[in-house]
């Protein structure tokens, strides 16, 4: 036997001992439905000792031997205390229970306790439901919005700027596959269905190692449900704007394949063709939302699942006409336009138990949106039996499709650290913007004309982490991580290393003092609108002379748990970005154009705030009341003579709250307060002539215009219909107003002459007082 | 939907500063004297023509700390002249004072003088719209690594009938180039070396059916090293937009002009014929 075998085995065998010790391992599962509970907390108070389970709900805690109490933990469920004899490897299924409407969720508060993520927020799918926006609508991304540092853009929109940076600085994550899309009706509600969320968190700060790319800003973690092991449950929705179905529940007895199954669509074109059966044919305008996912626990060590899901807005107007010329001719004319934008993400996960020390998540998946504009001329003539035709077509597309493949495996060094380690591959296919235009004749082809094509690029990015997750004696957790991020670009390759530091402290009565350091890069860049996020803003890869993007963080907090379950945090933060985007022309057509990547500027910016909230998610008020006050600027060597401007997001004074009152189970208020600075935006102060003579505007500066304050104030209310003649079902109605007060919020400002010839400043303003009703059916 | 639930209100304007600032302007190369245009900007509502300032003070201050001042002449439609022909290499200052305004000040400099290897002329390399055959005019730049670079390049085929110089349009050949190409107010190609910093790059133009009638046919490739501001302002004045695209801000024309609004650029001229 040669000393490589022998201490193989030496050390197999010691990993066993050790194993054998002092291990507990399970998973842990929603008492009523039998689904997995990602992110559960499970601690031995008496040693300090505790574990976070996976996105599966699959745990490891390494203890000391003899009989030793547990506490499980999960927000949104009652904790659990159960008392094991360890001896050995243990193994634990728990089954936690909800909370009820008006009990106390000390859950919530260990979680927060035993824990080293900092900046974090976790929405409960109640807290989802029971939140109302514009037109009904419950959306975790607006629920987001009212924590300090993450802003909306423009009023409505569901884009998100956190703590100054750009929109395409978010890792928008379902399933742990990205999501590129800026959600439905120009971002008027996101991508995510509530009515099939297990889980959403973010990250407004620093995220661990194991999140990269667009994880600069922040980090929105989505699980979608993996489906009720007992039985089969669901519920229909029915807002203003949209009707939605979920369903849920097992495939087999034994409850080991479960599946769940959401669709929410638009209805207002139904109702309009309806009414008008000539308008189906000549409008169109309608989005859906299809989810589906299919989950296998295969054994008490291996889990599958397989999920799809696509979201589609399409709109469109077709007009034709028939008619006789001068000539006698018969003329059948016919326009069509067409708008089209769709994410389509599809993964398979692979969960396993290695040991009882190591765990391993395999996945792979395809992530993909893409968007199509469409226009179409054709003319038609007949004349004595000779028919004659002449079309002109115009497509203009861009997507981003992403190949992903990754492993993450959790090791338990010791009792008191974890290592997280893991590899991410993603292969980008990036059509930042084509543009065919077709002349047909006849219905044969005459001239076809293609741009943009030298665009496409397949640029990949390839990163390995590791995480230590380290808790000591004295309450002082730690998560020490680096990752090593590659870009493999078309034209240059990029190697960095990203250092994630969070250390939480607890301290004397609960109190809690954080630090957070991160760096983070992204190859990958976004046009975004200067209004918010828009359908057609393309990415496209670093390329060329460009540089990719790369956020580097740091941020203290300190947090005091307060009386009756509320919770108080400040925290300070400051930020630095290089490689961001300016665009430098204004003709959006010339994103169809070749070797387009010359008409951006690169620049830098920095941002830095301090943040106050207070927060509740237990009992029959849960809320989120937050103030921040911060500074975000831009610097472009190019751009506004070179000196540093406020980024169009700027908000310096920023009170939000968002609070769900629920006095009875049968009955909730909803009501929702922004007050915060109006951003900035560019108007022109003079005119003058350049050298070729030319009358131009003078700006002075970017950005030198602040819209005013914002000031919004929602209420709402949801009843249950008649509890005490249902028994199977619950059903519920709701009134909501947005903007009760009616205050115009402008989005833009724009010079405009009156009648009496006079110039006035003008902003156009969205929703001012939107009523709305809903209606949900549980069953 | 949304103009459904839209509206539209007027913004106070009280925040807004709107006094007016001097506009200069003076691009400035080594062939010629310094010729520099003294303005002000107008009101928004303001249609008037251009308002000159014929009383200001212009001074510039070369490296050596001599001041020389400029004169106010009603040629070249109302400009202060300077009596020397600025050198290459070297870095000016401006400074402009009246009693109405702040002072205004800028600094330019005169890059060094462009060399370019021989460009020569092929007919019959393409064909146009018309399928009339076309011919392409090359040569390289030999760009500097250690700086960016900025060129303008303009071309010129003799008119015996004038006898002149006539100017001829400038169609990029590269594709990098002509996908998205610049243009001064003389029709002549501004252009950045971000594509090929530090090569040597091959620049081919295409020119029209017929440019060679004329025997001996005769070219004139004039290229201008410019410097950074140059380039800025005529890339500014290309992308100028008030209201803004989808997918950015309004985009303002470049100003280096501090205390006013304006442009204070350099450039080199070199000149080469094609025979």
């Amino acid at each position: 036997m040669s000393l490589r075998q022998l201490l193989l085995i030496l050390g197999m065998s010691c990993q066993v001992i050790s194993a054998q010790n002092q291990a507990v391992t399970g998973w842990v599962f929603d008492e009523k439905t039998l689904e997995n509970i990602p992110s559960a907390i499970v601690i031995d108070k008496a040693t300090n000792l505790y574990t976070e389970a996976n996105s599966e709900g699959y745990y490891q805690l390494l203890t000391r031997n003899g009989l030793r109490t547990l506490w499980y933990a999960a927000p949104g469920y009652k904790a659990f205390k159960v008392e094991i004899d360890v001896r050995g490897v243990v193994m634990n299924n728990v089954f936690l229970k909800p909370v009820e409407f008006d009990e106390p969720d000390s859950s919530a508060e260990l979680a927060a306790l035993y824990t080293s993520k900092t900046s974090f927020y976790k929405v409960l799918p109640r807290q989802v439901q029971q939140y109302k926006s514009l037109f009904g609508i419950s959306d975790p991304i607006k629920i987001f919005q009212f924590l300090p540092g993450v802003s909306g853009g423009i009023e409505g929109l569901s884009s998100t700027y956190v703590r100054g940076s750009n929109s395409d600085q978010n890792l928008m994550l379902m399933n742990g596959l990205p999501l590129y899309g800026n959600g439905h009706i120009w971002g008027l509600l996101s991508n995510y269905n509530p009515d099939i969320i297990q889980s959403a968190e973010l990250y407004r700060g620093v995220a661990p190692a194991r999140f990269g790319n667009r994880a600069g800003g922040g980090v929105v973690d989505v699980i979608t449900q993996s489906g009720n092991a007992e039985k089969w449950k669901g519920n229909i929705n029915i807002d203003l704007a949209t009707i939605s179905i979920a369903i849920d529940g097992p495939l087999d007895k034994q409850g080991k394949l479960t599946a769940s199954f959401g669709y929410r669509r638009s209805y207002l074109d139904l109702l309009l063709s309806s009414i008008v059966p000539q308008l189906n044919e000549s409008l169109i305008g309608n989005i859906h939302d299809i989810n589906f996912k299919l989950n296998y626990k295969k054994s008490r060590s291996e889990h599958w699942n397989f999920w799809i899901y696509n979201g589609r807005d399409k709109y469109g107007l077709n007009f034709g006409s028939s008619f006789s010329d001068s000539l006698g001719r018969i003329v059948d004319l016919n326009i069509g336009l067409d708008w089209k934008w769709q994410n389509t993400l599809s993964g398979i996960n692979y969960f396993r138990e290695l040991n009882k020390r190591h765990f391993m998540h395999a996945s792979i998946g395809i992530s993909r949106y893409a968007y199509v504009r469409a226009e179409n001329f054709a003319v038609a003539t007949q004349n004595l039996g000779v028919n004659q035709s002449a079309e002109i077509r115009f497509n203009e597309s861009n997507s981003i499709t992403d190949f992903n493949a990754s492993v993450d495996l959790e090791y338990l060094v010791g009792t008191k650290t974890k290592l997280r380690y893991g590899t991410h591959w993603v292969t980008h296919n990036m059509k930042p913007g084509e543009l065919i235009f077709t002349e047909l004749r006849d219905g044969n082809v005459d001239t076809e004309n293609k741009y943009g094509t030298a665009n496409n690029q397949f640029p990949s990015e390839w990163s390995s982490y590791g995480e230590l997750d380290f808790h000591s004696d004295n309450y002082l957790s730690i998560n020490v991580g680096a990752r090593l991020w590659t870009y493999l670009g078309r034209d240059n390759t990029f190697v960095r290393i990203e250092p994630r530091i969070t250390l939480n402290q607890r301290l004397e009565g609960n109190k809690r003092f954080q630090l957070g350091v991160a760096v983070n890069n992204q190859g990958i860049h976004q046009l975004s609108s200067v209004t918010g996020i828009l359908p057609q803003d393309v990415w496209f890869p670093t390329s060329g002379n460009l540089t990719p993007q790369q956020t580097t963080q740091f941020s203290a907090a300190y947090i005091q748990p307060l009386k009756g379950g509320f919770e108080f945090s400040i925290e300070g933060y400051y930020k630095y970005f290089t490689g961001l985007m300016y665009v430098r022309e204004s003709q959006d057509e010339k994103l169809s154009k070749d070797y387009w990547e010359q008409m951006v500027n690169q620049g830098t910016g920095n941002s830095s705030g301090i943040e106050f909230l207070i927060s509740k998610k237990s009992g029959n008020l849960n809320m989120i009341a937050s103030y921040t006050y911060s500074t975000t600027t831009r610097l472009f060597e190019d751009v506004n003579g070179g000196e540093a401007y406020p980024f169009r997001w700027d908000r310096p004074h920023k009170l939000a709250m968002q609070m769900v009152f629920q006095p009875s189970s049968t009955f909730n208020i909803n009501l929702n307060m922004v007050f915060m600075s109006g951003n900035p935006v560019t108007v022109p102060t003079g005119r003058y002539f350049t050298v070729d003579n030319r009358l131009v505007y003078d700006f002075s500066a970017v950005n030198n215009y602040r819209l005013p304050t914002y000031q919004r104030i929602d209420v709402g209310f949801t009843k249950e219909i008649k509890p005490e003649e249902h028994f199977d079902t619950r059903e519920f109605y709701g009134i909501h107003v947005y903007n009760l007060l009616g205050v115009s919020n402008p989005v833009n400002a724009e010079f405009q002459f009156n009648d009496q010839g006079e110039i006035r400043l003008t902003g156009t303003s969205y929703f001012t007082f939107v009523p709305s009703i809903f209606y949900r059916i549980e069953f | 939907m949304l103009l459904l639930f839209s509206c539209q209100d007027e913004l106070p304007i009280d925040t807004i500063d709107f006094s007016d600032k001097m506009v200069v302007n003076l691009l400035a190369n080594n062939d010629e004297v310094l010729k520099v245009h003294v303005g002000k900007t107008l009101s928004l509502t303001d249609s008037s023509a251009e308002l000159k300032i014929e009383d200001a003070k212009v001074t510039i201050i070369d490296e050596n700390a001599n001041v020389s001042q400029l004169t106010y002449t009603f040629l070249y439609g109302g400009k202060y002249i300077s009596d020397f022909i600025p050198q290459p290499n070297r870095t000016y200052r401006l400074n402009i004072t009246h009693p109405k305004y702040p002072t205004a000040t800028a600094s330019f400099r005169i890059p060094s003088t462009f060399k370019s290897t021989g460009a020569t002329w092929q007919d019959q390399t393409g064909t146009d719209s018309t399928g009339f055959p076309t011919g392409t005019i090359s040569f390289s730049i030999n760009d500097d690594p250690n700086e960016r670079n900025f060129y303008e390049i303009a071309l010129f085929r003799y008119e015996e009938l004038g006898p002149a110089w006539e100017v001829m349009p400038v169609i990029p050949e590269n594709p990098e180039i002509a996908a998205d190409p610049i243009f001064n107010r003389d029709g002549a190609l501004i252009l950045e070396d971000a594509g090929f910093n530090g090569q040597s790059k091959n620049l081919r133009f295409s020119t029209p059916f017929g440019s060679n009638f004329g025997t001996p046919y005769k070219y004139l490739v004039v290229v201008k090293s410019l410097s950074s501001d140059y380039y800025k302002y005529f890339k500014s004045l290309d992308d100028y937009s008030l209201e803004g695209g989808i997918f950015s801000d309004p985009s303002a024309v470049y100003n280096n002009i501090k205390g006013g609004v304006g442009i204070c650029a350099g450039a080199s001229i070199t000149k080469d014929t094609i025979r």
